[in-house]
């Protein structure tokens, strides 16, 4: 049940959060911290990728609405990377897909940027 | 396999994060015995863990959490509750920051992937949250034909 997060950017556009394991109470912490100190660097064009996530629960989307309302106060922006229905049926259910952009990969997210 | 209708399992654990994984683990293992199909063994574990998340919250991390799971021959009830015995003054010490909407959320997902849900405060202050899962169509519990 560990948790993993690696950041890196993504040709001069955006910065990549790829999260692998399970997003719950006690890892949504450190997902938050990592994403938290990239908007704190002036990072406001995120995508973070879902692909490696077996799970999460409301504290992960918890994390994901709080980075939202950071980047959106500097015009910024979140994409999401998530094929996984499980997960993709938890933001269905909770409307979270109105408002994030889900998409199937990076490059497809970098498109909706240019 | 073994036969579970009829049975019960019972889970105490403390009122701290790290151990909602593991009822994650369990619930996971007894639905898969009992047939569920992966989605609705998927629903169980995050309705379950998000009970846990709002017990622990009203726990304020120093009560223990029960987790009962009642094995019906065509459903699972699990019961999620503690026994009401935090202070906030503990709570203001040692929470992390307000996640009060987090928990309306988990709730409403409860709500959303449970077949049924009953959930209240107890007089005694402690929360109470039951939910109903049953299995679908084409799913099956083996009856434990041993059982009296």
């Amino acid at each position: 049940m560990d948790i993993k997060v690696a950041t890196k950017p993504i040709k001069d556009k955006a910065h990549a959060v790829e999260v692998q394991g399970e997003i719950d109470v006690y890892s949504s912490p450190k997902v938050k911290e990592a994403i938290n100190e990239l908007i704190e660097k002036g990072n406001y064009t995120l995508i973070i990728n879902l692909e490696g996530v077996r799970y999460i629960d409301s504290t992960g989307l918890g994390v994901l609405i709080g980075a939202l309302k950071k980047v959106r106060e500097h015009n910024g922006s979140i994409s999401l990377i998530c094929t996984n229905p499980q997960i993709k049926k938890i933001f269905n259910i909770t409307g979270l897909v109105k408002i994030f952009g889900i998409y199937k990969n990076e490059e497809e997210s970098l498109k909706s940027l240019a | 396999m073994d036969a579970l209708a009829g049975n019960k399992v019972f889970l105490r654990i403390p009122s701290k994060p790290e151990y909602v994984g593991i009822v994650r683990l369990a619930i996971s293992g007894i639905a898969n015995r009992l047939r569920f199909s992966y989605e609705d063994t998927e629903d169980l574990k995050l309705a379950v863990a998000e009970a846990c998340n709002s017990a622990i919250h009203h726990a304020k991390y120093i009560d223990d959490i029960l987790v009962d799971c009642e094995v019906k021959a065509d459903m699972i009830i699990i019961t999620v509750k503690d026994s009401g015995k935090g202070t906030d003054k503990y709570k203001e010490k040692v929470l992390p920051e307000s996640s009060e909407n987090d928990e309306k959320m988990g709730l409403f997902l409860i709500e959303t992937l449970m077949d049924s849900v009953e959930h209240r405060i107890e007089p005694h202050g402690g929360l109470f949250i039951r939910m109903v899962k049953k299995l679908t169509k084409g799913e099956t519990i083996e009856r434990q034909s041993s059982h009296p």
